[in-house]
């Protein structure tokens, strides 16, 4: 939601407008841009939808729709980065698994 | 606050305006029916200028006074006409938003008030209330630095702060010029001076990321545990109602989880670069 000013008239109009974690000044604020990487920008939106939103209303951020998938404009497929972060969870327990009792 | 109250702004008319450095100014608001004591220590308001937008600013006002305290500093859009309003003009004020500083914990301890350069008003009210309560807190050691010493706010308060039962004030400048004798370097530098005693400190921190990763550090290596180490946390609050997400750190919400935390609450997500 923003106000916009027109200066010839002195009239302001109130918009809504797109908004999105994945953009790059979505955080920035006096003291700069806290999530200065894509690669901290879309951790955050992985993150949020799948564990912080979990923790706060006990359902999934994420509805399964598919449109994140079909309109990504490099082609990031969320479900290839969810079974990445449970592959590599999993390797990691099979290895706690084969490790001797010490 | 009821829930339907979040959106609604009130009208906030300036009283007075202070200069405190030529880019930082305090705002003296009169909120008809609503004094400084409906607002906590470390609670946030945000500010509405009729038509431009909106920005978070600390409550540096303490219960006891008459009007509402904001310090701006004039850096975007908001701020710089914020910092431009003249005595009668009005601003929309929404708020208090967020958790505040644990004051009643301090009671009985030692106080370290420790600020950087904006970070002193949100702590403002922390220092007038163990001043006005001195058998209460154990002592409130006031550590605070600014880039130099033009930049140092509230000047016209410090005497009286020095001057308190059990208060010690202790100034610090990143660059010094010919007029200052005083201390120069970061804020951490004032700690050896401050005769902490960290079995019985409790530390607030309120500055830039950087200075309170630093005296975090700093304070638990002189042995304060970290649950008496309470920092305010600094995001881009828009909806200040935990909502929209813009001040989001990890899964906490500034807006609503703070702005200000006791440290081991966040301290798997700060300091972290990204997060």
């Amino acid at each position: 939601m923003i106000d916009r000013t027109d200066l010839r008239d002195g009239s302001v109009s109130r918009v809504r407008v797109w908004d999105s974690c994945l953009s790059k000044d979505f955080v920035y604020s006096a003291g700069g841009n806290p999530r200065q990487t894509r690669t901290a920008r879309y951790r955050q939106f992985v993150m949020h939808k799948f564990a912080y939103w979990p923790d706060e209303f006990g359902v999934y951020g994420c509805v399964g729709c598919g449109r994140c998938i079909t309109w990504c404009p490099v082609g990031i497929d969320i479900t290839d980065t969810l079974n990445a972060v449970l592959k590599d969870s999993q390797d990691a327990a099979r290895k706690v698994e084969a490790s001797p009792v010490a | 606050m009821p829930r339907q109250a979040l959106h609604a702004f009130m009208r906030g008319t300036v009283r007075d305006v202070r200069t405190e450095t030529p880019d930082t100014f305090t705002l003296l608001l009169d909120l008809k029916g609503r004094t400084p004591a409906d607002f906590m220590p470390g609670q946030f308001n945000m500010l509405y200028v009729f038509g431009v937008g909106e920005v978070p600013i600390s409550v540096a006002s303490f219960r006891g006074e008459k009007l509402l305290m904001h310090t701006v500093r004039s850096v975007g859009t908001v701020t710089s006409l914020l910092t431009r309003l003249g005595v009668g003009e009005s601003i929309g004020v929404r708020g208090p938003f967020g958790r505040g500083w644990p004051v009643a914990e301090a009671e009985g301890k030692q106080l370290l008030v420790i600020a950087g350069g904006l970070g002193l008003p949100p702590l403002r009210p922390v220092i007038e209330e163990a001043i006005a309560k001195p058998d209460r807190i154990a002592g409130v050691k006031v550590l605070y630095g600014a880039r130099t010493p033009a930049d140092l706010i509230y000047t016209h308060e410090y005497s009286r702060w020095q001057a308190a039962d059990g208060c010690d004030l202790l100034l610090t400048v990143d660059r010094g010029n010919k007029d200052w004798s005083g201390n120069v370097g970061v804020v951490t530098t004032l700690f050896p001076m401050a005769r902490i005693d960290p079995p019985r400190a409790i530390a607030f921190i309120c500055g830039p990321e950087l200075m309170l990763k630093f005296s975090i550090l700093e304070l638990m290596k002189m042995g304060i545990p970290a649950e008496r180490i309470f920092i305010s946390l600094e995001r881009n609050m828009s909806c200040a109602s935990g909502t929209c997400g813009h001040c989001q750190l990890g899964p906490f919400f500034i807006c609503r989880d703070g702005p200000v935390f006791s440290y081991p609450k966040v301290k798997d997500f700060f300091p972290r670069e990204g997060v």
